[in-house]
C-alpha cells in the first residue's frame, strides 16, 4: 500500500512536465494543424537555458523560478521565430509536409544544442527548499514532486484561463475552427499564429526548466520527450488540452507503477499504451474531456 | 495479392499512341532516340548498366566503399519510396525493416550460407514484420500512421536491449564472414560492388515492373484518393498491406547487404535516427521517379562521411537541407532535373517549330 502511494506520487510528478510539453504540442496542433516534431527540441532547449542560467549550481528557490521563466521566454521567442520563418509557408492541409519540416527543425535544434552546450550530460540540482522530503508513515513526499504537481496544476489553470477567458483564446478558437472565416471577421490570423506558437514554446520551455532537476540534460532528451508527448496527445485526442491532461496523468502513473512492480516492462508502458489506442481508437480516448467547439479529430480514410 | 481493380486506367506513355507518333521525327537515328525516350525503361536501364560498369574503374578504395554504401542506402530509400511515393503513407519507422534484415544476416553468420540465400531469408523475415506492422497500423493514415510507425520502430529498438542475450544490446552482432558467391570472393571491394549493385539493380527493376503493373496503378489510385478508390471496388487496406510487404521485403534486402558490407549489425540500424535518415534520402532525391532514392542516398552518404566526417554539424546541415527541400523545392533533386529536362524539351520544340 505504501509502495503504491509512493508510486502514485512520483507518477503524478512525472506527469506534470509531460503535460506541459504535450499541452504546447496539442495547442499548436489544435489551432495551427502543425504536428511539431521539434517540440521535444523546444523542451530540451528550455532545460539547457535554465541550467546555463543557474550554471548548474545550487541556487535559491526564486532564482530557480526566475530561470524557469527565462527558459520559457527564450523558447517562446524561438518558437514564434520558427513559425514566422518556416511554418507560415506550409499549406496546413498537407500534414506530412509540416511534419517533415518540423522533423528537419528538430535535427537543426539537436545539432545546434550540441554545438552550443556540448555533448556531455549536464545536471541541475534542485534548490534547497525543494530538495527535502516529508514522510507520513512510510509514504515519502519529495518536496520537488509536490512542487512539480502544484506548478503543473497552476499552469494548466493558466492555460485554461488563456483559452477560455481571454480575447486571445476566443480568437485562437475561431482560427482553429475556420481560418478563412476568422480572417474575414477581422481577426489577425498571422498574430494568432505567432501567439499560439509562442504560447506553445513558453509551455515547452518552462516544462524543460521545471524538469531540469529531474533529468540528466544531454542530447537525446529531445527525442525522449517528443515520443512521450506524442503518446500523450494520441491518448488524449489530437488538439484536446483536457485530454492531454488526463493522458499525462495516465501515462505518468502507468510508467511509475510499472517501474515499481514490473521494472523490466517500464520502458514499454508508453509505447504499448500508445500503439493500442492508435489501433483501436485513432481519435483518442478522451472525447469527454474536449473543450467546447474544439477542432474535430481527423478521420482516417 | 491484388484483389482490387481500378476501372479507369491511364496509360501516360503508351508507345503506339497516334498523337505521339505524329510528333516523332521519322528519320534514322533521331527516330530511335524518340522511341527510346517514349519507352522509359530502355534509357534508364542503359544508364544504370553504364554506371554499374563505370564506377569500379573510376573509383577505388574508400571511394568505392562509399559508393557501395550509397547504393545499399539507395535500395533502402527505394523501399521507403514504395510507401511514401506510391501509396502516400509516411512511415517514420522504416529502419525496422532495414534493421531486421541486418540482424537476420548477422544471426545467420555461423551457418556459412550462400549470400543470396541470406538475402532471401532476411527479406522474408522483414516482410513478415511488415505484415505485422500493416495489420497493426492498417487503420490509420497520415499523422497517426507516421506516429504509429515511429512507435513500433522504437519498440523494436528497445527489444534489442531487453533480450540482451539474443541481440547483445549496444555491442550488436559482428563477425559475418564473406562466403564465396559463384566462386567470387566478396571480400574484394570490386566484387562486393558488382554483387550489391547487381542486387540493387535487379530489385529496382522488379519494383519498376510492379509499379507499371495493375498493382502499381492500384497503389496510385489509393494514394490519390482512398475514398474514391474504395468506392470503385479497390480494397484500400489490401493495397496498403501489399505496399507494406513489398517495402519490408526490399528494406530487408538493403539491411542484409549493409550488414554484409559492415560484417555485422548494431542497434543504430533500427533507431529513429536511421528512419529519419531514410526520410531525408527520399525527399532530397525526390519521389517522382526511382532514381531519386539513389541520388538522395548518395547525397546523404557523401554529406555524412565526407563533407562533415560524422561531426555534429552534419545534423544541422542535414536538417537545413531537408527544410529547404520541404519548404522551397518540393520535388527534390530529381524534381529539379525533371523540370530542367521539360524546359529544355520546350525550348527545342519551340525552336524547331520556329525554323
Amino acid at each position: 500500500m505504501v509502495e503504491l502511494l509512493n508510486a502514485i506520487v512520483s507518477g503524478l510528478a512525472l506527469a506534470m512536465p509531460l503535460f506541459l510539453a504535450a499541452s504546447g504540442l496539442t495547442l499548436i496542433y489544435g489551432v495551427m494543424r502543425v504536428i511539431n516534431f521539434a517540440h521535444g527540441g523546444f523542451f530540451m532547449v528550455g532545460a539547457y537555458v535554465a541550467t546555463s542560467a543557474l550554471r548548474g549550481q545550487v541556487h535559491g528557490f526564486w532564482a530557480f523560478i526566475g530561470a524557469v521563466i527565462l527558459a520559457g521566454i527564450v523558447v517562446a521567442i524561438f518558437s514564434a521565430a520558427c513559425e514566422e520563418i518556416i511554418f507560415r509557408w506550409l499549406d496546413p492541409s498537407e500534414h506530412m509536409l509540416s511534419l517533415l519540416a518540423s522533423y528537419a527543425l528538430s535535427l537543426i535544434i539537436a545539432g545546434g544544442a550540441v554545438q552550443i552546450w556540448g555533448a556531455a550530460a549536464k545536471t541541475q540540482p534542485a534548490p534547497p527548499l525543494l530538495a527535502g522530503s516529508w514522510s507520513f508513515g512510510g509514504v515519502v513526499l519529495a518536496q520537488n514532486d509536490v512542487f512539480m504537481i502544484i506548478m503543473g496544476l497552476l499552469l494548466a489553470a493558466g492555460l485554461w484561463a488563456l483559452l477560455n477567458q481571454t480575447s486571445f483564446g476566443k480568437q485562437a478558437t475561431a482560427v482553429a475552427g475556420d481560418p478563412v472565416m476568422a480572417e474575414a471577421l477581422g481577426i489577425r490570423v498571422r498574430w494568432v499564429a505567432i501567439g499560439v506558437f509562442a504560447a506553445g514554446g513558453l509551455l515547452a520551455g518552462m516544462a524543460g526548466g521545471l524538469a531540469s532537476p529531474q533529468y540528466s540534460i544531454a542530447p537525446g532528451l529531445d527525442q525522449l520527450f517528443v515520443l512521450q508527448s506524442f503518446a500523450v496527445i494520441i491518448l488524449g485526442g489530437f488538439g484536446s488540452i483536457g485530454g492531454a491532461f488526463g493522458a499525462s496523468l495516465l501515462l505518468g502513473l502507468l510508467e511509475s507503477i510499472l517501474a515499481t512492480y514490473a521494472p523490466s516492462l517500464s520502458g514499454y508502458g508508453f509505447y504499448v499504451a500508445m500503439a493500442i489506442v492508435l489501433m483501436l481508437r485513432p481519435q483518442g480516448l478522451a472525447i469527454a474531456f474536449r473543450p467546447r467547439r474544439a477542432p474535430q479529430p481527423e478521420v482516417s480514410a | 495479392m491484388n484483389e482490387g481493380n481500378v476501372k479507369t486506367r491511364v496509360d501516360e506513355d503508351n508507345p503506339s499512341s497516334p498523337a505521339a507518333e505524329g510528333l516523332a521525327p521519322s528519320s534514322g537515328a533521331s527516330a530511335w532516340w524518340a522511341r527510346a525516350g517514349r519507352n522509359r525503361l530502355v534509357p534508364h536501364a542503359v544508364l544504370a548498366i553504364v554506371l554499374i560498369v563505370l564506377v569500379p574503374s573510376l573509383l577505388t578504395g574508400s571511394n568505392l566503399a562509399l559508393a557501395t554504401t550509397a547504393v545499399i542506402y539507395g535500395l533502402f530509400a527505394l523501399s521507403a519510396l514504395v510507401l511514401f511515393g506510391w501509396v502516400g503513407l509516411g512511415s517514420f519507422g522504416q529502419a525496422a525493416f532495414f534493421g531486421t534484415g541486418a540482424y537476420t544476416a548477422a544471426m545467420l553468420k555461423d551457418h556459412q550460407l550462400n549470400p543470396l540465400i541470406v538475402i532471401l531469408i532476411g527479406a522474408f523475415v522483414a516482410m513478415l514484420l511488415a505484415l505485422v506492422v500493416a495489420i497493426l497500423a492498417g487503420n490509420s493514415s497520415g499523422i497517426q500512421f507516421a506516429m504509429l510507425t515511429l512507435v513500433l520502430g522504437e519498440v523494436l529498438h528497445q527489444l534489442l536491449f531487453t533480450f540482451r542475450d539474443v541481440f547483445h544490446g549496444d555491442d550488436g552482432i559482428f563477425g559475418i564472414t564473406a562466403q564465396p558467391l559463384f566462386g567470387m570472393n566478396l571480400f574484394d571491394q570490386k566484387n562486393f560492388w558488382w554483387y550489391s549493385a547487381g542486387v540493387a539493380a535487379v530489385f529496382a527493376l522488379v519494383l519498376y515492373g510492379i509499379h507499371r503493373s495493375q498493382l502499381g496503378k492500384t497503389f496510385t489510385a489509393v494514394r490519390d484518393d482512398p475514398v474514391k478508390a474504395a468506392a470503385l471496388g479497390t480494397s484500400v487496406r489490401v493495397a496498403r498491406t501489399a505496399a507494406f510487404m513489398i517495402s519490408g521485403f526490399v528494406g530487408g534486402i538493403a539491411g542484409v547487404l549493409y550488414s554484409q558490407q559492415q560484417t555485422g549489425a548494431a542497434p543504430g540500424l533500427v533507431s529513429t535516427v536511421m528512419s529519419g535518415s531514410v526520410i531525408f534520402m527520399v525527399f532530397i532525391g525526390g519521389t517522382s521517379n526511382m532514381w531519386g532514392p539513389f541520388v538522395g542516398a548518395l547525397v546523404y552518404t557523401y554529406l555524412t562521411t565526407r563533407l562533415f566526417q560524422g561531426s555534429n554539424t552534419s545534423t544541422i546541415w542535414i536538417g537545413l537541407l531537408l527544410l529547404v527541400v520541404v519548404v522551397l523545392v518540393r520535388g527534390g533533386i530529381m524534381g529539379l532535373v525533371e523540370r530542367g529536362v521539360r524546359l529544355l524539351k520546350q525550348r527545342v520544340t519551340t525552336a524547331r517549330s520556329a525554323s
